[in-house]
């Protein structure tokens, strides 16, 4: 019984690890710097920032001057990131475009073909 | 049924094998599909060595003595709830414990693992179960647990008396939890400098697994404590004993860790220094393992009839080798972007954090080796005791406590003198108010004046800061409650780690007072007579012993007064176990928050007599209230954040806010 149960159990991890040979995966997904999810951490770690600078402003840990210059940095980190994502965003806009226009293209394509009479055996 | 724990023990061995070497072939083939498969493989392994685990623990129910781990850990006599503690006891079930915990978490970070840090995680799958592996190997060929005996006895040896104790239920795994545990964030810092990601990727999901394991193995280590005052009879928590010392060796490099990525999460700062904590950490944890199995040092701790020390060292070694060969192979593209901006910053005080650290580590590794360097090169063991550790690492365990008050009030980036000053002013005041307090409550000591006037201080940093924070939220119209409720909400890893840092205040404080305040006296009692130590009188009234089926208890009933009245009776006393040779004492313990009245009662005779040791240990209970103090801030500073955006794109637009 225990070894007609663990080769039962031996039979299923093998099907188990077995079924992504034998189904479509997933992309890996790799880290591109200039992808939505990486810029979104990014933009993430910045809010926290301006977040915490403001805290430290109002507990009177930072002066104005300095508050000034952390602020100035934030923003212009922020404003690169919004421009990174932007462009991204226009990017990946750009790929659906072409992609919707392809899709039509050959829709087009195909009716075209269906309404020609049939070639002469 | 041991075939089914032996078969499925090779299962879970061959699925961790196929799981990294799948993992980094895909990686270097390009072959997503053996990477998904290798990660299939990750999520099986626990469930296999669940199967096994359960195997065991039916033995015990079954009392199956055809097995020699469960004849040599449990036997008829054994209460039904001692078999959780019964399936650890011993070398063969801990290293079960540890390939189960270590495989299940694997297999959590594995598949909870954030998509930035996806091209490095079939490194990081590598790393883990190449440690799986081992552990499972190691465990198949040299302590195996469903070993039988070619004959059954008719009863088991039972269980060690000094595990019957209620903390052996949490102390040993949640200890093995937590060392093992520091393979996780070791698995994604390597797997990261495999992959050449030499950014801040694996920074949030380090930190996430890191305090977990923090949390993990404070609890642990304090759980030990507790264990050692209630059960060892010595009237103490903490000997600097060798194995104890290995448990607090990775939680000190741990503990940097857990502050120092902050940094590099906040500003791209300490890479090299973070890579560097973790690789200690996880270091220092795989020797603990050697000391505890085979090491060259006896303790109580030790699995003592093991031999496979030797194993730990040379894994210890490679774990070593290979990760510091990585580091150096990765460490020019590991310098930070960023530089440390000013000496008064809240970087600065990280990074003296770290060293601080790491100097107590090294001290106190110093001082476990030592003995054994003498012995090895001049044939004598010199052993250090609690004095050495005292002396060298008491001293910067004050200095982090300093710290602990100064950091909160430092700024990211850079802070001026005259801020901070102003800042300092009120925790310096309580502070040196309570170093005077604590002289005219008897402090006769420059040290215990100092480390108390050091604990006020720090408090009194963290409070005003609280206290601060509210006030400007209820500026704004928030009623105090809820404007305290939602400071800590919207700062969470912040105020989650003030709130720990109270708890490790209550350690200093419980320490500070236990250390030097305690007081202890032996008195030699027939029924009837009385001993005093302080304010207490202790009254002996009589003793009873009690025959079980595996133990002779003897207890001494007392009544205890204070100042003339009747406070407690109690019952302190001990067992013998004849089968072990061995003696588990039970201290009496009245317990306030001022001060613990401990007694032992030993060596009772014929005529009724009684050898009492009575202990005043004050400030004692502050200690045991610290852990879950220190485990709420980390629940708190692991809870999710709500997205910032709103708050951040207001604080771009409006004017800043004055102080």
């Amino acid at each position: 019984m225990p070894l007609a149960f663990s080769a039962l159990l031996a039979v299923i991890a093998v099907a188990i690890i077995a079924i992504p040979f034998f189904r479509t995966p997933k992309k890996e997904d790799a880290f591109d710097p200039h992808n939505a999810e990486a810029l979104r951490s990014q933009r993430e770690s910045i809010y926290q920032a301006l977040e915490t600078l403001r805290l430290e402003r109002e507990l009177g840990q930072v002066d104005d001057q300095e508050y000034q210059r952390q602020l100035r940095e934030y923003r212009r980190q922020a404003a690169i990131a919004l421009q990174a994502q932007e462009r991204v965003e226009g990017d990946q806009e750009e790929l659906v475009a072409l992609l919707e226009e392809e899709v039509l293209a050959a829709r087009a394509r195909l009716q075209k073909d269906d309404e020609q009479p049939k070639g002469d055996s | 049924m041991a075939d089914l724990g032996s078969i499925t023990l090779l299962l879970s061995l061959a699925l961790a094998v196929y799981a990294a070497i799948g993992s980094v072939v895909g990686k270097w083939k390009n072959a997503p599909e053996l990477v998904i498969s290798a990660r299939y493989a990750a999520y099986l392994t626990p469930a296999m060595l669940a199967i096994s685990t359960g195997v065991l623990v039916s033995a015990f129910v079954n009392h199956n003595f055809e097995l020699r781990y469960v004849a040599g850990h449990s036997n008829l006599a054994m209460d039904p709830w001692l078999t959780w503690v019964a399936f650890y006891a011993g070398n063969e079930g801990s290293m079960l414990f540890l390939s189960l915990i270590f495989s299940a978490v694997s297999a959590i970070a594995i598949w909870r693992a954030p998509q930035e840090v996806g091209p490095a995680l079939p490194y990081t799958t590598f790393v883990l179960m190449s440690i799986t592996v081992f552990f499972v190997a190691v465990m198949m060929t040299m302590a195996n647990p469903f070993f039988e005996l070619p004959v059954a006895p008719a009863d088991g040896q039972g269980i060690n008396p000094l595990l019957t104790h209620v903390g052996m239920f949490f102390h040993p795994p949640m200890l093995m939890a937590g060392l093992i545990g520091l393979g996780i964030p070791f698995a994604f810092g390597m797997g990261h400098l495999m992959a050449g990601q030499t950014g801040d990727e694996w920074a949030d999901t380090a930190r996430v697994w890191a305090l977990i394991v923090w949390a993990t193995l404070t609890i642990g280590l304090l759980l030990g404590a507790w264990w050692a005052y209630t059960i060892l009879g010595w009237g103490g928590y903490w000997a600097w004993d060798p194995v104890e010392n290995a448990g607090l060796l990775p939680w000190l490099p741990l503990t940097a860790f857990v502050h120092s990525i902050m940094v590099q999460k906040r500003r791209g700062m300490f890479r090299m220094w973070n890579m560097a904590l973790i690789i200690l950490a996880w270091g220092f944890a795989m020797y603990g393992m050697f000391m505890n199995r085979g090491g060259p040092v006896p303790s109580v701790h030790s699995f003592g009839q093991s031999t496979m020390g030797w194993v730990f060292l040379v894994f210890l070694g490679a774990n070593l080798l290979g990760a510091f060969a990585l580091f150096f192979w990765r460490y020019s593209s590991l310098k930070s972007a960023a530089a440390l901006e000013s000496s008064l910053s809240r970087e600065a005080a990280f990074l003296l954090n770290n060293l601080l650290f790491l100097m107590i580590a090294l001290v106190t590794l110093w001082g476990v080796l030592y003995p054994l360097i003498t012995d090895v090169f001049r044939g004598v063991t010199i052993t250090v005791g609690r004095p050495y550790f005292d002396v060298v690492a008491g001293p910067l365990f004050l200095a982090l406590v300093v710290l602990m008050g100064i950091g909160p009030l430092l700024p990211w980036r850079r802070a001026s003198g005259q801020s901070l000053f102003r800042l300092m002013r009120l925790p310096i005041a309580v502070g040196l108010s309570t170093a005077g307090i604590s002289v005219l409550f008897g402090a006769t000591s420059a040290i215990p004046a100092l480390a108390f006037g050091v604990c006020g201080m720090a408090a009194t940093g963290i409070a005003r800061e609280w206290a601060k924070g509210t006030q400007v939220r209820h500026n704004k119209g928030e009623n105090y409650p809820l404007a305290f409720v939602r400071l800590v909400s919207s700062n969470r890893p912040r105020y989650g780690g003030y709130i720990a840092h109270i708890g490790i205040i209550m350690v200093a404080f419980a320490a500070t007072g236990s250390s030097f305040y305690g007081v202890q006296d032996d008195f030699s009692l027939a029924p009837g007579e009385r001993a005093v130590l302080g304010d207490y009188e202790m009254e002996y009234i009589g003793a009873t012993t009690q025959i079980k089926s595996d133990r002779i208890e003897q207890r001494a009933d007392v009544m205890l007064y204070k100042n003339g009245e009747f406070v407690k009776q109690l019952q302190p006393g001990y067992a013998f176990y004849p089968s072990f040779s061995m003696a588990a004492t039970r201290a009496g313990i009245r317990q306030t928050p001022v001060e613990d009245l401990y007694i032992l009662a030993s060596e009772f005779s014929e005529d009724g007599r009684a050898l009492f040791r009575l202990h005043i240990n004050p400030l004692i209970v502050w200690l045991w209230l610290a852990g879950p103090v220190m485990v709420f801030g980390t629940v708190v500073s692991l809870w999710p954040e709500r997205q910032k955006a709103a708050v951040a794109i207001s604080t771009l637009r409006t004017p800043p806010p004055t102080a």
